[in-house]
């Protein structure tokens, strides 16, 4: 591996963790990170280590941070939050209860147990409900 | 050693050695021939790091010029304040009584 296409894999890290952070504090962090890579590699090259050294060093450094990129990412905005607040998130959960809910009907319809039927609409129209009120709010958002 | 307290010893050898300002891939330089490492500090524990000692005061940060960055991403530079100074000599101290160093900073 070059150690340009790991550093490209650094990058999208980095960027993949600040998505949703303010924009001075991701841009500080990308713009730093970049700076380190650049560096980095130009540092080794200066000293002759080979491309593969180069590069593993490069993903090692980032292995290693992984914890604390996600540590430091929370301690600035939870990424659970963010989660929650996706729609993509939300409609992904209605799916997945409607789903659960379809299922609660068929074998409910199969072995006879009225029960589960019912259990099983209702969670089809809390799925519903969810996901349309997830859409409405998205929509509703200036 | 925290790597906080490693961070503002390098920070202040490298002062002392007449150099004012750093940056964070040259810190992780530093750090590694203090300690003869073959390990350079993972990107997230440095600055992570280096951002937790800025806001206890102990730092302080500016943009490089882009002018003097040339071709090249410009750096974040770094600069070791008073109170970094005094907080790194208590470390030492604390660490050559056999106590575990911490960092609290002192009076301004």
């Amino acid at each position: 591996m070059r150690p340009e296409r790991a550093t490209e894999l650094v990058t999208r890290w980095v960027r993949c963790y600040t998505r949703r952070l303010p924009d001075p504090v991701a841009d500080r962090r990308i713009d730093e990170i970049t700076a380190d890579l650049y560096d980095h590699v130009a540092h080794e090259r200066a000293d002759g280590t080979s491309d593969r050294r180069i590069a593993l060093s490069v993903l090692s450094r980032m292995a290693r941070g992984l914890v604390a990129d996600v540590s430091w990412r929370n301690s600035v905005r939870s990424w659970k939050e963010d989660l929650m607040q996706s729609l993509v998130a939300k409609l992904a959960a209605a799916l997945a209860l409607a789903a659960l809910g379809v299922a609660a009907m068929v074998y409910g319809g199969n072995d006879d147990a009225p029960g589960l039927v019912l259990i099983g609409l209702l969670i089809v129209v809390g799925a519903f409900v969810l996901g349309g009120r997830a859409i409405y709010r998205r929509l509703g958002r200036p | 050693m925290p790597l906080e307290v490693e961070i503002l010893a390098a920070a202040v050898s490298m002062r002392r050695a007449g150099q004012a300002t750093f940056h964070g891939f040259g810190l992780a330089q530093t750090m590694r021939e203090q300690r003869e490492s073959r390990s350079l500090t993972a990107h997230g524990t440095l600055y992570k790091a280096l951002g937790r000692l800025e806001g206890l005061g102990l730092l302080t940060s500016t943009w490089e010029d882009v002018a003097a960055a040339e071709s090249r991403p410009r750096r974040r530079l770094y600069e070791v304040t008073g109170q970094g100074i005094r907080a790194a000599d208590q470390a030492r101290a604390d660490q050559a009584a056999g106590r575990l160093p911490r960092l609290a900073p002192g009076p301004a």
